[in-house]
């Protein structure tokens, strides 16, 4: 039988969304994960001072994650924090330690696999999806801007909210079994799938805009391109491939070529 | 729309901005604040909505191989965006051309003051651990709100130089330019696009 009441659960998820709210070069993640824990913290070790103030200092120590991800380690150390407070003075020390080592180990470990899935999936995915359905609306509609922001806020939301809240409850659930209940799970499936879904977006995307452009801009358009992918795997910063546009179109200029 | 109410515009989306800011570190995380959301939204409420969607469009793509990994504060592709849109719909307005690079650098500057910003937060971690060792509570929820307050106002004064300052200078500049000048940033907004787009396909490239 859960002890985590649902109660509990949307007070630990309302904080959970405030993990970096302090971020610093410090400590990371480690205060907004002390504050994301407090009100688990008070319920197990009221009425044991020492104990109470012991625990709210180990978890105000380094800690970073994918913030998605946090959530399995909240609840994970949540049912290890439950099973600390519930054991006896001789076992506790060595609990105490078992839980700080799982808590880094699978912090690490689940940071990997949320930046891959969230920032290095999920987003350019949305921004795919928002991008060929506002262009496909562009010349006919003016709601082509309420699409691109709707469609990536619910293509984005939808998923990564559901899974924030699942986590939680699944964390606490599985406490120390975490690493090997996630093997069961699809994680590299779902995300070779969403970047081949988002590559033919991304292309369709491509298409729509060499149809729309003027006949004369489309080949500076498409060398453009051409060179940006190919910029970009020799890790050329988007922001470096803009500055440079700007300093070819000066010696365009200059050359009396524009 | 007046001098004024048009001032008065830009303040309020300075501060509105400030607060949707947050939700890029500080708060949920929602992607309220991606420049593919904010900037179509900022333009609908300028009544730009094409303009916003291509500086939004623009922002995002160029901002999607920075990824928020480990200790790397990356440019703030939010504040990019609404300065971008504030320089080009507020009352002393520019053309994009010039907006984009301005509203880029907005966010460079950003990014600086963000850095320093973190390192002062150390001073927060150390106020809550010497509660806790003089046996108080260490009123973590009050830290929260300063560390969020500090951001939010950081962002708004960012902005705000952007529609009192940043704009007017740029207004009175950008008749004067050289020839040579207004040229190349009209060439690289045409180009930004493509590039957006060439930066969304490298990011989405699937391996074996």
């Amino acid at each position: 039988m859960s002890a985590m009441s649902a109660r509990m659960q949307k007070e630990l998820f309302a904080r959970s969304l405030l993990l970096q709210s302090c971020w610093s070069f410090e400590r990371m993640q480690g205060l907004g994960f002390a504050y994301c824990l407090e009100p688990w913290i008070e319920r197990c070790w009221s009425g044991q001072n020492g104990a109470h103030r012991e625990a709210q200092l180990r978890h105000q120590e380094y800690f970073n994650t994918q913030p998605y991800m946090a959530s399995l380690v909240v609840g994970m150390v949540c049912a290890l924090e439950e099973d600390a407070s519930s054991s006896s003075a001789e076992e506790r020390p060595a609990k105490v330690a078992r839980l700080m080592t799982l808590k880094t180990a699978a912090a690490s470990a689940l940071a990997g696999l949320g930046d891959a899935l969230f920032w290095g999936t999920l987003r350019p995915f949305c921004a795919a999806l928002a991008l060929a359905g506002a262009l496909v609306l562009w010349p006919r509609s003016p709601w082509a801007a309420a699409w691109a922001a709707g469609a990536y806020l619910l293509a984005y939301n939808g998923p990564a909210v559901t899974l924030r809240w699942r986590f939680l409850r699944l964390g606490y659930e599985w406490k120390d079994q975490i690493a090997v209940r996630f093997q069961e799970w699809p994680g590299r499936r779902l995300i070779k799938g969403l970047r081949v879904g988002g590559l033919a977006l991304a292309l369709a995307a491509s298409v729509l805009m060499l149809r729309t452009v003027p006949e004369r801009q489309r080949m500076l358009g498409a060398l453009a391109l051409a060179a940006a992918v190919g910029l970009q795997m020799t890790r050329v910063s988007a922001y470096r491939l803009y500055t440079a546009a700007g300093l070819t179109g000066l010696a365009a200029s200059l050359a009396g070529w524009l | 729309m007046s001098w004024t109410a048009g001032w008065l515009a830009g303040m309020a989306a300075a501060a509105l901005v400030a607060v949707l800011e947050l939700d890029v570190v500080q708060f949920g995380q929602f992607m309220i604040s991606r420049p593919l959301v904010l900037g179509p939204l900022l333009g609908l409420l300028f009544g730009l909505p094409q303009t916003g969607l291509a500086l939004g469009a623009c922002c995002e793509l160029f901002s999607l191989d920075d990824l928020p990994v480990g200790g790397s504060l990356p440019l703030n592709a939010t504040v990019a965006v609404s300065a971008a849109l504030l320089l080009n719909c507020g009352p002393r307005a520019v053309p994009p051309e010039v907006a984009l690079p301005a509203g880029l650098t907005a966010g460079w500057l950003h990014q600086k003051i963000e850095t320093a910003l973190r390192y002062r937060r150390r001073a927060l971690c150390g106020c809550a651990e010497e509660s806790l060792l003089r046996g108080c509570e260490p009123r973590l929820g009050r830290l929260v709100g300063q560390a969020i307050c500090e951001q939010a106002a950081m962002t708004f004064t960012v902005l705000l130089a952007c529609v009192l300052v940043v704009g007017p200078a740029l207004h009175w500049l950008w008749p004067h330019a050289p020839h040579n000048a207004v040229e190349a940033l009209r060439f690289a907004w045409a180009l930004a696009p493509w590039l957006g787009l060439g930066v969304l396909l490298h990011a989405l490239k699937v391996t074996p």
